[in-house]
């Protein structure tokens, strides 16, 4: 029998996913049902007599001021901005459209080359920043249009964009990441490490799939007939657009792991690195920096709307026993440690259908940390292991982010059901890649324990 | 007997031994002792209010009571980096029995009750190591320019030096430490030090902790919600808080020396400070001591009583204990 | 070679990346004056990141270059990207750039939409700033009384300033979303009369 506080713990759950598929803003649902549940409680506990856990007055709305503080005064989320920044700016410094242009000459007369210079494109641009809608527009607009003249097959060509410019959030430097490593209180730079590996292996699935699919399938991927020869000029021009991403990279990731910089400096040098990039291709302007200003802001104000309505929500769940409760229930799972991981990661990737990795992690990370914990699992590798499959969320529909990035910039003659139909390779790579890092946690652990080795 | 039923959010995770620890040991007693009638739950560092925002929150009134070392407050209430650890002070026997027979109980509650608040002395430990370092420290003058971490009074002794000096929270030092960021760190006692790694990114361990010769904890109990409480009540949880004491001292004391021998084994080079070193450091808390005595009241008059009582049992202290190293010198 | 760039078109790509949920509602005289606040603050948010990008650098010279290093410089970066992060909730509010489900809801009437908008403005986001401003001031006013300060040493003083954006931010937020209301009033029941032009 269920007491009167896992009664409103369900109720809150419930109600919350009500009102977001209202359309309603996921972070003003999130603060509202919080706001709206304590008050309910309270109600309960002083006049119908119920047990509410340690949720009993109004100081809940004390606490809840003293969450949005540390908020504030987390100096490790500085990060976020700066990469966030780094990203928009890197979309406007014309890096990419030089890399596109040398690769379509010098891949593109292979079959399936096209898309192999897309996930080479992808990953370089994912190393560098992570701002997957950035990525994902920015390769579907200078991509898509050659690939279909080119004869691609619709689907396939969208689901090589949207995956490609996915990898960003998973190959640091990556938001996503920094988030995570917040809420389960371990150092960004090992977490940094301990998903690069995976990123990179994910990419190279990415690679065999389209060789394999387009040799296989001749229709899918054709090779045009009038390209002009390969010159060492173009091999050196195409080298030369490389030398940028890679300089950007080696100063962010490059820093960090070699025991440079922090993560909040190096996200600083690299949000000027791009500047400087975007200042050397003739790109600055103040135009521009205006521009990237407000989407700094805007993008950044999103993500911390999320986080401020989901400390909220934390921190209603927590003091109505909702923590006690779910690892209860987890706990109670009749699988072993690693059944039980594997059903929060099968929790994560249905919700992925519908909720992005944002609410994912804030909403799940805090409620299953103690579980994962108690458990006594590295939480470096559960956390990738977390990331990889919340990569899923980002190309399942009906809501996945990149799909509606990829729909808004794609020709006309894409459509929606051509995407969903050209991702589900990819996102069946993409569980494959989890069921790898699950069985195999030295590719998440092994980079790190290298770094220690004085 | 009082129902008690509050949440404890605490500013060290559960895991870190006798400076976690004691608390939820705290706890299951008081449950054990109360049948149940006292239940104090801990909360982890974060889950509840921010890890070093739990005097405020008691003071407050957001939430019932709190665990901290109280050197976190000394933004707010100098005089706290006292009761917290003083550098050159009193050592964890001799902090008890400046509270319980010296007056230091009073001042407490003199320092705190005007911010609302009730702190109960539940959880004094032995020195922290002085440092862990990426170089070997010489002279005072290597640590001119390091970045360093140190937290309270501490840290602005270490600054005297002319060391940079921030207060990163535990979980980042290991990793600060390693990439460079940070050239050295204090943190907690050797056993805590060990767990978060720090002999495998700094070969330099330096002792005496002379900047916390003890650490000091407290339940911070909101000042009104004590009042409320019936004396049985009170009586119990203050009789627990003293047996956590013991408990404490005695469980940092048993696994230090282990741990140092185990440092050794594992290459790390464990350096005590030359008798010059020793000389700089005092005399820079001397000037630090004396600039903050004159700035705060509190600070000045808890800080007299402290060292008048460390003055009066400095004949005790130095003819009625074997000197701390007579094996060493019998030997030699 | 041939062509070694690809022209991109910014509008383009501006227009991909805005939310196809967004919600448009007629403009009227007294939100066009909160609003017009709104985005003059907003303006001065948006260059807030391009001064901390400088900052950071500045700092990470000063550190590695010369060898110096200044507590408050670096508690000035967490400093400004709170005050980004915290009024551009309500600048995001402002341009409606929070994040929406809207699988569901985007088969749903216009008008049905803007009644579940304007409910979620008075019964959650409302109450949610009215009893967060509540406990904001005095959690403010208790960090002024005490005279708070950072305790780490040569830290920055008066720390009631920085708490006190949570206040400043708030009722930013309020505005913003009291504007949005008085929006959607307009187009729900034509009070307070739209304005003509778009
Ligand atoms: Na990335
Ligand atoms: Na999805």
């Amino acid at each position: 029998m269920l007491e009167v506080n896992e009664i409103l713990v369900i109720a809150m759950l419930v109600s919350f996913i009500a009102l977001i598929f209202t359309g309603f803003p996921v972070a003003w649902a999130l603060a509202g049902i919080s706001v709206a549940f304590s008050f309910v409680a309270i109600w309960g506990f002083e006049y119908l007599d119920w047990d509410t856990y340690f949720l009993t007055d109004m100081r809940i709305f004390g606490v809840m001021v003293q969450r949005i503080w540390g908020q504030m005064s987390n100096w490790i989320l500085v990060a976020l901005p700066m990469f966030i920044f780094m990203g928009l700016m890197l979309e406007r410094s014309g890096v990419t459209e030089k890399l596109m242009a040398n690769f379509i000459q010098l891949f593109g007369r292979y079959r399936g080359g096209l898309a192999l210079g897309v996930v080479v494109i992808g990953i370089l641009l994912a190393a560098s920043t992570g701002i997957v809608g950035a990525s994902v527009v920015l390769l579907a607009m200078l991509s898509m249009p050659i690939m279909l003249k080119q004869g691609y097959n619709k689907g396939f060509a969208s689901g090589v964009v949207a995956s490609a410019g996915t990898l960003g959030i998973l190959i640091p430097p990556s938001i996503m990441l920094i988030i995570m490593a917040d809420q389960m209180s371990v150092s960004v730079g090992n977490l940094f490490m301990g998903a690069l590996i995976p990123g990179l292996m994910l990419g190279t699935f990415y690679i065999i799939f389209i060789i394999v699919a387009a040799t296989l399938f001749v229709k899918l991927a054709p090779a045009p007939t009038d390209l002009p020869p390969v010159t060492l000029r173009l091999v050196l021009s195409t080298l030369w657009a490389v030398v940028p991403p890679v300089l950007l990279i080696l100063a962010v990731l490059g820093s960090i792991f070699m025991g440079f910089a922090t993560p909040t400096e190096a996200s600083g040098v690299g949000a000027f690195g791009a500047t400087l990039l975007a200042a050397l291709n003739g790109r600055l302007s103040w135009a521009v920096l205006k521009e990237v200003g407000m989407k700094t802001t805007l993008t950044t104000a999103f993500i911390f709307g999320i986080f401020l309505g989901a400390t909220m929500f934390a921190v209603v769940m927590r003091q109505l026993g909702g923590d006690e409760f779910i690892s209860g229930l987890l706990q109670g799972l009749p699988f072993g440690p690693g059944g039980i991981v594997l059903t929060i990661l099968f929790i994560a990737f249905l919700a992925g259908f519908f909720l992005d990795w944002l609410e994912i992690s804030l909403i799940m990370l805090p409620l299953v940390t103690p579980v994962v914990a108690a458990l006594g699992f590295d939480p470096i590798w559960f956390i990738v292991l977390f990331a990889v499959t919340l990569q899923t969320s980002f190309l399942t529909p009906p809501v996945g982010f990149s799909l509606f990035y990829l729909k808004g910039v794609a020709p006309k003659e894409v459509t929606i059901f051509d995407i969903y139909k050209g991702v589900i390779p990819f996102v069946l790579l993409q569980l494959l890649a989890v069921i790898l890092v699950f069985s195999f946690p030295q590719l998440v652990l092994w980079l790190p324990g290298q770094m220690l080795v004085q | 007997l009082d129902r008690v039923r509050w949440q404890i959010p605490m500013s060290f995770a559960s895991t870190l031994t006798a400076l976690g620890d004691t608390m939820p040991w705290v706890a299951d007693q008081l449950r054990a002792v109360s049948d149940g009638a006292i239940d104090l739950r801990v909360a982890e560092p974060g889950a509840l209010v921010p890890a070093l925002s739990i005097f405020e929150n008691v003071a407050d009134g957001n939430i019932d009571a709190g665990y901290s070392w109280m050197g976190y407050e000394w933004g707010t209430v100098p005089a706290a980096a006292l009761f917290g650890a003083t550098p050159f002070g009193l050592e964890s026997v001799e902090f008890l029995a400046w509270m319980t027979h010296h007056g230091g109980q009073e001042l407490l509650e003199e320092t705190f009750h005007p911010y609302n608040v009730h702190p109960i002395l539940c959880g004094t430990i032995s020195p922290e190591t002085a440092g862990w370092f990426r170089q070997e420290m010489n002279t005072v003058e290597d640590l001119q320019g390091l970045r360093f971490r140190a937290a309270g009074v501490g840290g602005e002794i270490f600054a005297e030096f002319g060391m940079s000096v921030t207060l990163l929270p535990g979980g980042e030092l290991y990793q600060a430490l390693e990439t460079g960021t940070l050239d050295g760190t204090e943190f907690s006692l050797p056993t805590v030090d060990e767990q978060l790694g720090f002999y495998q990114v700094a070969d330099y361990l330096y002792l005496p902790g002379w900047h916390q010769p003890s650490t000091n904890q407290y339940l911070y109990v909101n000042l009104d919600v004590w009042n409320g409480l019936n004396d049985q009540t009170r009586a119990i949880i203050e009789m627990t808080c003293m047996a956590g004491n013991a408990y404490a001292i005695a469980r940092a004391e048993a696994l230090q020396g282990a741990v140092i021998t185990s440092f050794e084994e594992r290459g790390t080079n464990v350096r005590t400070y030359s008798d010059e070193q020793i000389a700089a450091f005092y005399e820079a808390t001397q000037a630090v001591m004396a600039r903050n005595s004159e700035r705060d009241e509190m600070f000045g008059k808890v800080y007299a009583s402290m060292m008048e009582f460390q003055a009066e049992l400095r004949p005790w202290k130095e003819q009625g204990y074997l000197p701390r190293d007579w094996q060493s010198r019998i030997e030699d | 070679m041939g062509k070694s760039d690809i022209d991109i078109d910014p509008a383009q790509v501006e227009q991909a990346s805005a939310r196809g949920h967004a919600l448009d509602f007629p403009r009227t005289r007294l939100s066009d004056a909160i609003e017009a606040v709104i985005d003059v603050v907003g303006g001065v948010i948006n260059w807030i990141w391009i001064v901390l990008v400088l900052v950071i650098v500045a700092n990470v010279v000063g550190r590695y270059a010369l060898g110096v290093n200044y507590i408050w410089v670096e508690e000035m970066q967490w400093h400004m990207y709170a005050v980004g992060f915290m009024l551009g909730i309500g600048y995001a509010l402002r341009h409606d750039a929070h994040v929406r489900v809207d699988v569901v809801a985007m088969n749903l009437r216009p008008r049905t939409r803007a009644v579940i908008e304007l409910l979620g403005l008075l019964l959650l986001v409302a109450p949610m700033v009215y009893l967060i401003l509540l406990y904001a001031i005095p959690f403010t006013e208790a960090s002024f009384n005490r005279g708070e300060r950072s305790s780490a040493p040569g830290g920055l003083a008066n720390r009631w300033a920085i708490k006190g954006v949570i206040v400043v931010a708030f009722v930013y937020l309020g505005l913003a979303a009291f504007a949005r209301a008085v929006r959607i009033c307009a187009l729900l029941f034509g009070v307070p009369r739209p304005r003509a032009s778009r």
